[in-house]
């Protein structure tokens, strides 16, 4: 079987959300549904010693869309057979199946089946599969004005970037298996990290 | 005051949706009953005027905002409509001949092109100015109420009472080209009817402008970002391309990849923990706004004292370093040295310890960056432009130069100059836009000044220009592509009051796409086409080492009776009996055919006209990085500068000279050295009076200044908020997400707090551009700063410091 | 709390109350202590168990946004617990009801019916088991846990054997020892849910993502678990007082008792969708 997925460099990106906004042009998405979504990871302490200041500050960014997960939590749970891994490892919601009972989004611990009210029905991403087909990148990608991102087999990811997955505020990646690679940004911390906090929960 | 009560009671208008109440904030032209928006909708209007084609097809558009980037954009259209945005995705992506990818909000070109706010018709206003209350005329009732406005102010005021305003929305196009004023269509129309006033200077940067050309001669230039490949260590002053020049094929890119081949470190000197670093930087030193002169004295005071300036350099090139160097005319111990070590008129040393106080910097801190930047070499000293756009930006400029002076950094490759990022450029003949028969010339921040006290102004108290003072007010605007009437001017309270009294500046003509809170204000408002619906050829970008120019095409018919620029300044042209020599007989696509022919005449190896229409763009790859005053560094003699004394001015007699000549408030200083002088209105004042902490503007990705601001999908993404420490949120019971209220005498505005350890302790900050959004009581609801910054300018360059404020901070509503 | 899952939270608690009384009478009926006419009056009353039964069932197509699917969701029948939730529960409300309605038309043999009440009371006992089994997801660190299963079969057990005693007194039953049993074990369950409730809390402290620390995701935590134990005491007060004053039970004392029960159950149910969270983002 064939399998997708995406390499993330978190060192190079900066959080800019091209990914995220050429994605909602190609697919058509409103406001607050977000096929990839940026996750701002911030943390740290500050000192203050009579006028000056002294700090541990960091913050750094995820762009995280649907992970093409080997054993996805989203399909265990559908009832329907909606939420499906197809052959070509993509793991795409047949909108003509499901019945929008949403406990694949509750299930799925990277936020990525989302409820669209307005088709009563999950959707999400389907890993432009149509494109890649035609042997195109998936629009995030080649939208990256960073190049911090990648796609391709993840065999192939995985032999030139290693096969991490795991990062705050990442789930640990032994759960469901997700088809990506993450080179860390220089401040990224464990995947069970406490010392630091979503910084824009509002934008996920 | 005038009111067409007939249109006001015409219930035909009423109907249309023209006729909205200013007390909503939504603006006046969301309502707007005949606009389909092609958004989750198979219907599309525009598309019922086009044959059905059905096959999508691709032309090449592009973002032309004022980001200090440009983009190519691939418009995907079917049946006439946009269905998608692409970018710049032909060819080999490898960095050096790489796509010129556009960031997010050129991929959302689409909702500015199809927005709500889109402006369909010429309109007149019949409320008050700001109220948003205007009836539908013809453009022909437009053009001539226009030329006689004109011609009755000519014959009243003159031509100098005619003003061209401060406008960048389409700076980076060619026939559409918004700014400079004098590089725009407007001013080849003023200019074959007598002219119009100008202004100098520039709301992005005006006193690096002023300030630096004193040290370096001119517009000051740095190294191409590419050039970062050869540096060691780089430090960023107030620069954040991630977030302000943001294309794949702008700075960002340049920065990111010569970083990740030379492995350079990285320091980032700003109050907040930026994007640009966000990881990528070894160091971030948090700095009070407007005390990085302070803080480059003590680094000074540090390689001084320990022998890490570069003597050689400083004596070979430059003016002013110690006494050795300093012009005749300069008194004793009035170099820059002996002001270091307090051997000079304030006889205070510029310790670490003096400068830790002040910007809140810890003093061990300073004294390793002072050792690390002189004892690395080369190194890359880069200043963005929000360390300038303060109340004593002018000094600030010049003093993050001084780095790269007492290093010796300056005209080689990896080193560079303390200005902003250089770059290449391709050659390119511009529109010509003939003499301005006016000389005057006043700073583009003081023209509401000029409104009200025109006549008042002079040269040495208001920066005048092209003579000794103005001898009329501004009596009419041309506000075209820009924001500036209302939004991106200082003190928006203050500006409204002014342009509240009609018999003052008697016309505002406002050209853009959207309702703008400008456009509000506007007597009469005519509606400009997108670059999506016209061609042009588009330029102008920082893109380091790989220069491009782009062929935007026509992508779609005019939406509505939108015109552009190019037809609303023939049909004035027209009325004022100036067509034949405004046109010379072309329309836009034959000028576009003359300016390329005769820039191809110039560079054969261009493609030709119709090739570069199907390849969109051209891109040049230069081999070698741009690296600012090479030629003077290897051959001083041979290649002066332009300062008057062909060397780098560290002490300038000019600035001395203006110190002694010019009008200026106690608080104020022009100064011939970089020294350290207090803002007004900065950090020193903070500590008594009402408004305990400093605000600053920054640059928010959701927007560039106020264009793609009513993108509701942008607002999404990028939500306005205002950053906050926690701990200044901690004492005031503010949360992260509750809504509060900054204020100070100027104004109020309430927004949602963003809590975040990522900015300094006693200062605030908040993405400049956001559209003003008042409700009744004068409080905006948008997030827009301008209702909290002054229109005091600056003191040499009369510029704006709009990140130059004191506020206070409430709590109005928990989430 | 989570307002917005009002139609789980009605099924699940509905459907807990369902199948825990009908186990309850169900066994009654099968332990043929009951008189000819007192059964009669029971198969009347229970009229009131399919009602709710029906009205959760009507509540948990709310949630679903396309209703008009809903017969897909049993596509999954096997590898889904929601598709075997589903499946069952229908399969308990059918045979369940094929029973009730048989008994009521007094149509086929009493062994047939029998045989099917019995069928209906396992096919209620696995809908209980597939409705735990769909929160036992493995990603949902707060659900998947002992406090799901408890929590549900304390539903069961309080609510359930309320609504059961109501309908006995409904059909003015004289199974008199079971006015005491019931009660007691009523009491035993809400004793019971109390301390599994703390012991909950507890839990949840140690329950932690690098976005969301389970402890802090409902605020008025405390206040709602405050007013839940409030109902719960003062449901067992008037389950109680007949048993304190000697008096038969009477519906006009049970009916308020099982609202008051039902609500804290509600709140409860609320609390535990509001506390979903994911391992993740």
């Amino acid at each position: 079987m064939k399998q997708y997925g995406f390499y993330i460099d978190s060192s190079k990106c900066t959080g800019c959300k091209t990914c995220q906004l050429s994605c909602k042009d190609n697919k058509d998405l409103d406001i607050g549904v977000n096929f990839r979504r940026v996750y701002e990871y911030a943390g740290g302490d500050w000192l203050k010693e009579g006028e000056i200041y002294r700090q541990s500050v960091y913050s750094y960014y995820l762009s995280i869309a649907c992970n093409h997960c080997d054993q996805p939590a989203c399909t265990k749970v559908c009832p329907s057979g909606a939420m499906h891994k197809r052959d070509d490892g993509f793991v795409v919601v047949d909108e003509k199946v499901c019945i929008g009972c949403k406990y694949c989004s509750m299930a799925c611990p990277y936020g990525a089946p989302q409820y669209n009210e307005e088709k009563g029905h999950m959707i999400k991403c389907d890993g432009c599969y149509e494109r890649v087909a035609q042997g195109m990148q998936p629009v995030c990608v080649g939208s990256c004005p960073l190049r911090a991102l990648e796609f391709g087999p993840i065999a192939e990811l995985r032999d030139k970037y290693g096969t991490n997955a795991d990062v705050a505020p990442l789930p640990s990646s032994l759960t469901t298996k997700p088809n990506i690679v993450i080179k860390q940004n220089r401040n990224a911390r464990p995947t069970d990290d406490q010392s630091g906090h979503l910084a824009n929960p509002k934008e996920v | 005051m005038k009111i067409n009560l007939k249109s006001l009671l015409n219930p035909q208008i009423d109907r249309r949706g023209f006729l909205k109440s200013s007390a909503l904030f939504t603006g006046v032209a969301t309502v707007t009953a005949g606009l389909t928006l092609p958004f989750k909708t198979t219907k599309v209007q525009a598309a019922a005027q086009a044959k059905p084609e059905n096959k999508e097809k691709v032309v090449w558009s592009a973002c032309t905002v004022n980001c200090g980037s440009r983009c190519p954009l691939k418009m995907h259209v079917e049946n006439g409509e946009i269905k998608w945005v692409d970018t710049d995705n032909s060819g080999s992506d490898n960095y050096g001949e790489h796509q010129v990818r556009a960031c997010l909000r050129g991929r959302s070109m689409r909702r500015r092109v199809y927005n709500p706010d889109r402006l369909k018709y010429p309109m007149k206003r019949i409320g008050k100015r700001g109220e948003g209350k205007f009836k539908r005329i013809t453009w022909d009732e437009a053009f001539t109420d226009i030329a006689a406005s004109i011609t009755s102010i000519k014959k009243d005021y003159g031509n100098e009472a005619i003003y061209l305003n401060y406008g960048t929305g389409t700076l980076g196009g060619t026939v559409t080209k918004s700014w400079p004023p004098g590089g725009s269509l407007l001013a080849r129309l003023m200019n074959l009817n007598g002219g119009y006033l100008n202004h100098y200077g520039d709301y992005s940067s005006a006193q690096i402008a002023e300030g630096l050309s004193h040290t370096y001669g001119g517009w000051a230039n740095n190294n191409s970002p590419s050039d970062l490949e050869n540096s060691k260590l780089i430090v960023q002053f107030g620069n954040n391309p991630a977030e302000t020049r943001m294309s794949g094929g702008g700075v960002i890119h340049h920065f990111m990849e010569g970083k990740a081949k030379s492995n350079a470190r990285l320091i980032v000197v700003d109050p907040r923990y930026t994007d640009t670093a966000g990881g990528r930087e070894d160091q971030w030193i948090p700095i009070r706004p407007g005390t990085d002169t302070a803080f480059i004295a003590a680094m000074a005071h540090v390689m001084i004292t320990e022998n890490l300036v570069d003597q050689a350099f400083l004596d070979k090139y430059c003016v002013g370093y110690d006494e050795k160097t300093l012009p005749e005319s300069a008194p004793a111990k009035s170099d820059y040295k002996s002001y270091i070590l307090g051997l000079g008129e304030d006889t205070v040393e510029k310790t670490p310890e003096w400068a830790s106080k002040i910007t809140g910097i810890p003093a061990d801190i300073i004294i390793k960056a002072a050792r690390e930047i002189g004892s690395t070499k080369p190194c890359a000293v880069i200043q963005g432009w929000g360390i300038q756009r303060t109340a004593n930006g002018e000094i600030a400029s010049r003093a993050v130069a001084m780095l790269s002076l007492l290093t010796g950094n300056v005209g080689i490759n990896g080193g560079g100059s303390g200005a902003r990022e250089g770059g290449s450029s391709i050659p390119f003949v511009r529109f010509p836009t003939l003499q301005n028969p006016v000389e005057a010339s006043i700073p583009m921040f003081l023209w509401t000044d000029a409104i009200v006290r025109g006549p008042e102004m002079t040269a040495v108290k208001d920066g005048i220009r092209g003579k000794d003072k103005l001898d009329v007010p501004i009596k009419f605007i041309w506000n075209y592509a820009g924001n500036c009437i209302i939004n991106q001017h200082s003190d928006i309270n203050r500006t409204h009051d002014i342009l509240q009294d009609e018999s003052a500046c008697e016309m505002i003509v406002v050209i853009d796409n959207h309702m703008t809170s400008s456009a509000k204000y506007a007597d009469i408002v005519l509606p400009d086409l997108t670059t999506s619906e016209q061609s042009d050829f588009c330029m102008d970008a920082s893109a380091g080492n790989m220069p491009y120019f782009i062929f935007a095409s026509q992508v779609i018919k005019p939406q509505f009776e939108a015109k552009s620029i190019y037809d609303i300044c023939t049909g004035l042209a027209d009325k004022l009996g100036v067509k034949d020599a405004f046109t010379e007989g072309r329309d836009q696509e034959g000028w576009l055919r003359h300016l390329y022919q005769q820039t191809r005449a110039q560079d054969p190896s261009l493609p030709e006209f119709e090739a570069m229409r199907k390849q969109g763009i051209y891109k040049r790859l230069v081999k070698d990085h741009f690296v600012a005053y090479q030629d003077f560094r290897n051959d001083p003699k041979a290649n002066p500068l332009s300062t008057p004394s062909g060397k780098i001015e560290i002490y300038s007699e000019k600035l001395a000279e203006l110190a002694e000549t010019w009008v200026l408030a106690k608080d104020e200083v022009i100064h011939p050295l970089p020294v350290y002088a207090p803002n007004f209105e900065g950090w020193e004042d903070s500590k008594q009076g009402n408004y305990p902490l400093q605000l600053t503007g920054f640059h928010y990705k959701s927007r560039t200044h106020s264009t793609y601001g009513n993108v509701s999908l942008l607002q999404d993404a990028a939500p306005q908020e205002m950053w906050i420490n926690p701990m200044d949120a901690q004492g005031r019971g503010i949360n992260n997400g509750d809504l509060i209220r900054i204020f100070n005498d100027r104004g109020e505005l309430h927004i949602a707090a963003k809590v975040t350890p990522r900015i300094l302790p006693g200062v605030v900050a908040l993405g400049e551009g956001a559209w003003y959004a008042p409700d009744g009581q004068k409080i905006d609801h948008g997030g827009c700063i301008n209702v909290l910054t002054t229109q005091r300018p600056s003191p040499l360059a009369k510029g704006n410091p709009q990140h130059t404020n004191l506020v206070d901070v409430q709590l109005v509503n928990k989430v | 709390m989570a307002w917005h899952e009002w139609p789980l939270m009605m099924f699940t608690v509905l459907a807990q109350t369902s199948v825990g009384s009908f186990l309850v009478l169900g066994g009654i009926l099968l332990s043929g202590q009951l008189s000819l006419n007192e059964e009669t009056r029971l198969h009347k009353a229970m009229f009131f168990l399919w009602a709710l039964m029906g009205l959760g069932f009507m509540a948990s197509t709310a949630h679903l946004g396309s209703p008009l699917r809903a017969v897909n969701a049993l596509n999954q029948l096997g590898s889904s617990w929601l598709s075997n939730e589903i499946f069952f529960g229908s399969l308990f409300f059918a045979a369940g009801g094929f029973y009730w309605l048989l008994s009521i038309l007094n149509k086929g043999s009493v062994q047939a019916r029998k045989g099917l009440l019995a069928a209906a009371m396992l096919m209620g006992i696995v809908f209980m088991y597939a409705m735990i089994k769909v929160y036992l997801i493995d990603t949902v660190p707060t659900w998947n846990n002992m406090f799901t299963p408890l929590g549900f079969i304390l539903t069961m057990l309080l609510s359930g054997l309320l609504f059961a005693q109501l309908l006995l007194a409904g059909a003015q039953s004289k199974l008199t020892g079971l006015y005491k049993i019931l009660p007691i074990a009523g009491a035993a369950a809400a004793v019971i849910s109390l301390v599994v409730t703390v012991l909950q809390m507890i839990d949840l402290s140690s329950i932690n993502s690098a976005v969301t620390a389970a402890s802090g995701i409902i605020d008025n935590m405390q206040q709602l678990q405050l007013i839940r134990g409030a109902l719960m005491l003062a449901a067992l007060a008037l389950w109680f007082k007949p048993l304190i004053t000697k008096n038969k039970p009477t519906t006009l004392l049970l009916v308020p008792a099982f609202v008051l029960i039902f609500v804290s159950e509600f709140i409860a149910r609320g609390i535990f969708y509001g506390l979903h969270m994911t391992i993740g983002m």
